[in-house]
């Protein structure tokens, strides 16, 4: 075996041993987050097992900035990760991901966290006029996973959770986690929740704690 | 003779209405008003079940479900379900509605440690648009009790602030009585 074979063995292994041990650095920041914001989650061993890719790496980019167009056209989303790696089942793990959903042309959400892992799973749309029902993406935010407002957005809602899902497709955000809402003087936080954004409605499980402070 | 029992009732229920809205009047104690504090308190919550939060119409509307417990300062308020309103534009909690078997509602009326307590099957909490007086609205089943009165009402309507009852609804087959706050 020559020596370039062994080198384009070698990266791909190492990328491999690192993506491993920054994820595994990337899930003891988010205990460490969640206890700090006083919330009592703690991401177990199998979520760890679950945020990374299975399968042989397929390929590796840095500086990734993605457009993802809907049916009609339309301007959905725009994803930036400062590196992704996609593996043979075809889930790719990213780092410092950010996400920007689109409404009407306008950015309306952005998602940021430390980690992200993209997936596909079965359509969500429960639509029976459909008649093979198309997976779809669904986004892992993990570490420090917030949702903000975008500028062109005149809602001043703020969520904060150590994990969550996306479903860029129906603009819904969902965990079984902690989560903290911030939202004009009103601050609540309760573990599972689940966020429509074209809906402007949230509903949140269990544990619900929360407070507002009056308009001086 | 149904039509004329129904007939007394109702003539005994305005004229209890009138003497409750008199009595109520007399209630206003100089020395015991809330505690002026609570209204810049935070208001907090809490609640076992799930929580809803939409916007509609330029109202924002949280719901509580489940053992839920309301505080603001020495103000408590606990029942079944919650829901508060606020507007959007200007952030102002607009409205709290507690549902429960039955909402439970107490007060520290003054650094005394005089307190006002009640219990009915909804309470209304807002502020008198005019005055921006607290207001309680117990609603079925209602019954209230301060240092000065205790009352047993359909609704009663509680005017925080002054420690004053403006209206109370018959059937008021409760009690209507005078207690000295000193348990005399």
């Amino acid at each position: 075996m020559n020596r370039p074979r062994i080198l384009a063995l070698l990266i791909p292994t190492l990328t491999a041993v690192g993506l491993y041990l920054t994820l595994d650095w990337a899930d003891d920041r988010a205990i460490a987050t969640s206890e700090r914001a006083g919330m009592a989650d703690t991401l177990q061993a199998e979520q760890t097992l679950e945020s990374r890719g299975k399968g042989p790496i397929q390929a590796y980019s840095q500086e990734l900035q993605t457009t993802i167009f809907d049916v009609d056209g339309a301007l959905q989303y725009t994803l930036r990760a400062d590196s992704q790696t996609q593996f043979e089942d075809q889930t790719s793990l990213l780092t410092q991901p950010r996400i920007t959903l689109f409404d009407a042309g306008k950015p309306n959400w952005n998602i940021t966290a430390d980690y992200g892992r993209i997936e596909r799973h079965p359509s969500a749309a429960d639509d029976p006029s459909r008649e093979n029902s198309a997976d779809e993406d669904l986004v892992r935010f993990i570490g420090n996973a917030s949702l903000k407002a975008a500028l062109a957005n005149s809602s001043t809602l703020a969520l904060q959770s150590s994990e969550f899902s996306l479903i860029p497709s129906v603009e819904t955000i969902r965990s079984d986690k902690p989560v903290r809402v911030i939202d004009q003087g009103i601050n609540q936080t309760a573990v599972g929740f689940e966020a429509n954004l074209t809906e402007d409605s949230l509903y949140f499980e269990k544990e619900i704690r929360g407070s507002y402070e009056p308009p001086r | 003779m149904s039509h004329l029992a129904n007939a007394l009732n109702t003539l005994a229920g305005q004229k209890l209405h009138a003497l409750l809205l008199g009595f109520a009047a007399l209630t206003l104690s100089s020395n015991a008003l809330s505690l002026a504090s609570d209204k810049q308190e935070k208001v907090t919550w809490e609640a076992a079940g799930n929580s809803n939060m939409t916007v509609e119409n330029g109202l924002r509307t949280l719901t509580l479900e489940d053992s839920v417990i309301v505080t603001q300062g020495s103000l408590r308020i606990t029942g079944d379900r919650a829901i508060f309103e606020y507007a959007v534009e200007s952030n102002e909690l607009n409205r709290i509605t507690v549902y429960g078997s039955p909402v439970g509602y107490s007060q520290q009326l003054s650094t005394d440690g005089e307190n006002v307590a009640g219990t009915s099957k909804e309470l209304r909490l807002y502020s008198d648009e005019n005055t921006s007086d607290s207001i309680v609205e117990l609603i079925g089943d209602a019954a209230i009790s301060s240092p000065d009165s205790t009352m047993n009402c359909a609704a009663i309507t509680y005017l925080v602030d002054l420690d004053l009852i403006r209206e109370a609804k018959g059937p008021c087959n409760g009690s209507l009585s005078s207690t000295s706050p000193q348990g005399n």
